[in-house]
């Protein structure tokens, strides 16, 4: 599946399908565990489109297919080899440069000769540079800019932070382009983890970063802890968090749709949590919290 | 002016724990879709069905933003976590590999009915039915 540069390969192989077999595929498909496959609509005709992962998987699973007397799968076109850059290259191409907060600005690099210096922004502005993946954090979502605002807001000089669940690892970066003296970056997904090495050394930054399920490999306490994911592993993110943070440690969080706040804050209240700040926008919620003296 | 609307994909994602691999990022990459926003709203939608497998649509504009739309899980998804089994058969005719009661046919098929073509219950137990027998799972009363 991976070739010397860990880039994703597989097999596009594409069909044209009509729409009263549609649901029978599907069915046949998933009950054999295959969901590597995308159905298009276009124009009033069906096409389904599978990616497999080597040719032994697409003898499998086509072989499985036509045994079958209702299928009946039309060729469109041929197969053919693709990589990550095939799909993300699109994606790329449309992310320009942009301020994602006030003063911090997101470089998504193509090449390696971008050095930024044709962005015009002020002096003290911080410059992030990415090379948009397929991590989680671009920058260009609500809630990362939720954590990053509020990260900023509480990141002292000197301070010690810890970025659960880091992805590209661009909070991370964040946290010491401003000024703290260690960040350690942890994610489940070693992917992730391979992501946010990249940022830090295309960023020229010191920080850590391993494998871990939140805070499973995780010794030290924190001054911050940030966490941008979604609201049920932020719940577990809670309960866990209060080993991790110095005294008067903060808990920085994003990632909670408006109608969970109440419930969130249910929990953070049960788990003996203050809240010190929120920030919403039309539809997220971040928060900040501390231990609470009682707890 | 209504946006236009460049492709419309339909995929079958976990609840909760989508990530830009395959299917994806090939199937919305290449739209231009930015995959992050794309799995975290898909996430936060669904992350209190963990464990299950969420047929999503998603419509994309012309201008890369997208808007998509949820729907219950398939009926042979539900019909092997009733019988606790991880594959259909491959000769569903000969070689039985499960079994469900009919009151479980009737609970998924209350479940799928919105998503169903049926006029009742009734009908989409039928429906369901027909599922379990060409995935090799009996029904028992």
């Amino acid at each position: 599946m991976k070739n010397e540069q860990n880039k994703i390969e597989l097999i596009e192989a594409k069909f044209k399908i009509s729409e009263d077999q549609i649901e029978s595929l599907e069915e046949l498909l998933l009950s054999d565990n295959f969901n590597r496959y995308s159905i298009e609509q276009k124009e009033n005709e069906n096409f389904i489109t599978f990616y497999f992962k080597d040719i032994h998987e697409m003898e499998k699973i086509l072989k499985n297919l036509q045994m079958n007397p209702e299928i009946e799968l039309k060729a469109e076109g041929t197969w053919k080899k693709i990589t990550e850059d095939d799909w993300l290259d699109s994606f790329r191409k449309s992310f320009q440069p942009f301020e994602m907060i006030e003063d911090i600005w997101i470089l998504p690099l193509k090449g390696i000769e971008e050095d930024g210096k044709n962005i015009e922004m002020k002096d003290s502005a911080i410059l992030i540079k990415l090379i948009p993946g397929m991590a989680f954090g671009t920058g260009l979502h609500e809630t990362t800019k939720i954590a990053a605002r509020l990260l900023r807001k509480y990141l002292f000089p000197e301070a010690e932070v810890l970025d659960v669940g880091c992805g590209s690892g661009i909070l991370s970066v964040i946290a010491a382009k401003s000024g703290a003296k260690r960040v350690t970056a942890v994610d489940n997904d070693p992917l992730a983890v391979k992501k946010a090495e990249e940022t830090f050394e295309i960023n020229g930054i010191e920080a850590e970063v391993f494998v871990s399920d939140l805070f499973e490999n995780v010794n030290d306490k924190y001054d911050i802890i940030v966490s941008n994911i979604i609201f049920e592993v932020l719940v577990n993110v809670l309960k866990d968090a209060k080993e991790f943070l110095k005294e008067n440690g903060k808990l920085v969080l994003s990632g909670i749709t408006l109608k969970k706040v109440d419930e969130f804050l249910k929990i953070a209240l049960y788990n003996n949590y203050e809240l010190i700040e929120e920030l919403k926008t039309s539809d997220w919620y971040g928060c900040v919290l501390k231990k609470s003296r009682e707890g | 002016m209504a946006k236009k609307v460049v492709a419309q994909v339909r995929l079958q994602l976990p609840a909760g724990k989508a990530t830009p691999a395959p299917p994806v990022g090939p199937a919305l990459g290449q739209h231009g879709v930015n995959l992050m926003e794309f799995c975290k709203s898909f996430n936060a939608a669904t992350a209190d069905k963990a464990g299950m497998l969420i047929p999503v649509v998603v419509t994309i504009y012309e201008d890369r933003s997208f808007t998509f739309i949820t729907k219950t899980p398939p009926a042979s998804f539900l019909l092997k976590q009733a019988a606790k089994i991880e594959k259909g058969s491959s000769e569903p005719n000969r070689v039985k590999v499960g079994k469900v009661t009919r009151q479980q046919v009737r609970e998924i098929a209350e479940l799928k009915m919105k998503d169903l073509n049926a006029r009742d219950v009734e009908a989409a137990m039928k429906i369901i039915e027909g599922t379990a027998r060409s995935m090799g799972i009996e029904v028992v009363d």
